[in-house]
């Protein structure tokens, strides 16, 4: 589905991509046959490119070593095929500099890439975490899936950032997966398989918004690569956030200070280290860096803010309850002369209103906006203030908001049913405006505690999580087809790999079936998707219950899959075949108003010598599959001799 | 003339909104007297229809809903009418409610014009 959504966009010929050398370097090293000789070749035709590979190179490697001086030193240090992926992000980004959606800042977006890649190269080389130039590449390139949806969709991408700038509550990858069925990460990750990045690239991309641990043995690259991003990503927006910004990422910019290990003093010093580089590779690639954080801002809040200091709210990592800050507020009141004035003060005040005109639409703000504080009249038509209050106190996400609320003198004698209602304060109209606005100062004091709580609880849970089962989430994830359950193509053909490598030095027989439903674009089609998917389960079920102990089925591709038969040689992988066809045609699926069964056609092929690689297997098996769909569909076809597969001669 | 209008509206309330504006809410006034003026002819048409059915819930909703968004511009006659208004349609003392109702359209009449005056 992905895949689909992406090479349309890549269709539409507009994705960034690399031009001049770096296009060159992409042809060269997606041939396979190279070295480091072609390399520097190609490369040192850009002295300006040259010397940035070399000056990574140096930045990244232990200190005592002789300095890299020359292209070669370098790519036998960091590796050639590290080389060209620097090579390749140098030319991105210097060849991706404007563009015609409007809203998207171009400069911004590539001074915070460099940011992050200069974090992420840090951090790597802090924690000993993977290799530093790697790192640095990877993450300079980690958002330019942003890039690609604004250059694919100027004016469409421009709405959706304009929508995202006005109500910063909105989410950008769930904006992105509505407008283009497809977000921005996944394009990242698609990219880079475009370019011929390594694997671990893309995967650390796609796996960065998961919870993810260090493990000893499984994925180690992947997931040594995500938890750099993770900290690079906040590192990187911190160098370019503003200093209301900087204070909101104080938090999460402590905990990268406790994974990183590092006290106070070092990790200011760390900070400034990844500034002064970031700063120096923006002179070098001519990117802005000194419009936005200024290195003193740094330092103060990795030293801990000021005492005096009127705008600091949160104290290393902790909130102080009686600091302002500006909230986020929902009036509610059905006469909307009340609700215009209330707002204008909270407005004016200093905070983010949100409005609403009666109790249900209130609940369903409540719940989509999370204010922190809710404002409402009592009286009000359908469900009235009260109620609200009492459904809020009913749902989890309302249980936590203050609720303030407003009384007219006649109610006043029932507060005492209001307060058991669940508000918190209540204020009688009509209120001088200096007594609401202290009220609701007096309401942030909880509100601050309240978070402060949370945030507690956020890091106990994190810290106590076991690490064994984020890791097993994260392989099951990476090699699990999310709709039917069944490994996916990836894990087949690792699977598949394996199986080829012993029957190369086994010879016990290997076998495998490639199968596909018949007519399953009529089924979408004429039912729809929902059906179609309904379908792809109730199949994917069936082979599981038929098949063997030690075979192995997955969803390779939309309707297609396969089986790995090990140890099992022609006439074995038919019988098997045959009994999947038998269950699946004698199988009724109900879904919808879908009732009927389904047929596939099968191939089967089993290794034989002058077979080339696995892939030949499976070659041999799709030609079987083409056989039974030509004769007919629903049955099984062994796919020739290989002699007899040989073209005709003309 | 001045003298009548200080009884129709409350100057320190119609100060106070215009503080507003001097602190950072450039144009509020104007707007929520327009909204004002916009809103209360249906709703006064609501108050209406209701009394001249008996439906004294209805009567208490409308009139409580203008006792606020009149109190918000300091239209204290107004404020004060429909606050008897709602707690006679409390009470059920339907009566007394019609002679109450033919006041307000010209006390509107009034406010609305002072209201254009202290602009």
């Amino acid at each position: 589905m992905i895949r689909k959504q992406f090479d349309e966009l890549k269709n539409s010929g507009r994705l960034p991509s690399p031009s001049g050398i770096g296009l060159k370097i992409m042809r060269m090293t997606q041939t396979d046959s190279w070295d480091i000789t072609d390399l520097v070749g190609v490369v040192s035709a850009d002295p300006a490119l040259t010397s940035r590979i070399i000056k990574l190179a140096n930045s990244a490697q232990e200190a005592g070593l002789a300095a890299i001086a020359t292209l070669q030193d370098a790519a036998v240090r960091v590796g050639a095929r590290n080389v060209s992926n620097q090579a390749l992000s140098f030319s991105l980004v210097s060849g991706n500099r404007s563009g015609r959606c409007a809203e998207f800042d171009y400069d911004r977006f590539w001074s915070l890439s460099l940011a992050t890649g200069v974090a992420a190269g840090q951090i790597s080389k802090q924690a000993g975490l993977g290799a530093p130039t790697e790192a640095f590449t990877c993450a300079l390139l980690s958002k330019v899936g942003q890039l690609g949806l604004a250059s694919v969709h100027p004016s469409a991408y421009s709405e959706l950032l304009a929508a995202v700038h006005e109500d910063s509550s909105l989410e950008i990858a769930s904006l992105e997966n509505e407008r283009f069925a497809i977000n921005s990460r996944e394009v990242t990750a698609a990219l880079m398989e475009d370019w011929g990045m390594p694997e671990y690239f893309y995967e650390a991309v796609s796996y960065q918004k998961r919870s993810v641990a260090g493990d000893e043995t499984t994925n180690k690259k992947t997931i040594e690569l995500v938890l750099t991003l993770r900290m690079a990503a906040t590192l990187g927006e911190f160098c370019l956030a503003d200093e209301r910004g900087q204070v909101e990422l104080w938090p999460a910019m402590a905990r990268v200070r406790d994974d990183l290990g590092l006290d106070t003093d070092e990790f200011q010093e760390f900070c400034e280290s990844v500034a002064a580089e970031w700063q120096e590779w923006g002179a070098n690639l001519s990117l802005s860096t000194s419009d936005c954080a200024e290195l003193k801002d740094i330092e103060r809040l990795a030293g801990g803010f000021e005492p005096h200091d009127a705008e600091s709210i949160i104290v290393d990592g902790e909130i102080d309850p009686d600091k302002f800050r500006s909230l986020r507020i929902l009036a509610v009141d059905d006469e909307p002369v009340s609700l215009r004035v209330l707002a204008g003060q909270l407005k004016i005040a200093g905070h983010e209103v949100l409005m609403a005109r009666d109790g249900e639409e209130a609940l369903a703000m409540t719940l989509e906006h999370n204010p922190h504080i809710v404002i409402s009249d009592w009286m009000m038509p359908k469900m009235d203030g009260l109620e609200l209050c009492k459904a809020l106190r009913r749902a989890q996400a309302g249980r936590s908001v203050y609720f303030l609320l407003l009384t007219g003198r006649d109610e006043e004698d029932r507060v005492v049913e209001a307060f058991e209602g669940g508000i918190d304060d209540y204020v009688a109209k009509p209120f001088n405006s200096k007594i609401l606005l202290a009220r609701v100062r007096a309401g942030l004091r909880l509100v601050n505690l309240r978070e402060q709580v949370d945030l507690e609880q956020i890091t106990q849970r994190e810290k106590t999580a076991e690490l064994g089962v984020l890791t097993r989430q994260l392989r099951e994830a990476a090699f699990t087809d999310p709709l039917t359950n069944l490994p996916n193509r990836r894990f087949c053909m690792e699977c598949l790999e394996t199986e080829w490598e012993c029957w190369i030095k086994s010879k016990q027989e290997l076998s495998i079936i490639t199968l596909d439903i018949d007519f399953f674009k009529s089924v979408n089609d004429n039912h729809g998707h929902d059906v179609g998917d309904a379908v792809l389960c109730a199949t994917s079920d069936v082979m599981k219950k038929v098949l063997r102990d030690g075979d192995m089925v997955a969803r390779i591709g939309g309707e297609e899959f396969l089986v790995i038969c090990p140890e099992t040689g022609t006439e074995g992988a038919l019988i098997c075949a045959e009994r999947i066809r038998v269950a699946i045609e004698e199988n009724v699926i109900e879904s919808g108003g879908f009732k009927s069964n389904v047929t596939i056609s099968s191939g089967v092929s089993t290794a034989s010598e002058g077979m080339e690689d696995a892939y030949a297997l499976i070659k041999a098996s799709d030609d079987a599959l083409y056989l039974a769909k030509g004769d007919g569909r629903n049955c099984v076809r062994v796919a020739p001799p290989r002699d007899l597969q040989l073209p005709r001669s003309a | 003339m001045s003298d009548t209008n200080d009884n129709i509206l409350d100057m320190e309330v119609i100060g106070a909104l215009r503080a507003l504006e001097e602190d950072g809410a450039p144009g509020l006034y104007d707007e929520i007297v327009e909204l004002f003026l916009m809103d209360t002819p249906t709703r006064l048409q609501d108050l209406a229809t209701a009394s001249a059915e008996g439906d004294m819930k209805g009567v208490e909703a409308a009139a409580h809903s203008l006792k606020g968004s009149c109190g918000n511009l300091g239209a204290t006659t107004l404020v004060d009418l429909f606050r008897r208004i709602e707690q006679l349609s409390r009470e059920e003392l339907v009566d007394e409610i019609p002679n109450l109702v033919g006041q307000i359209g010209p006390e509107f009449d009034r406010v609305q014009a002072a209201l254009k005056e202290a602009k």
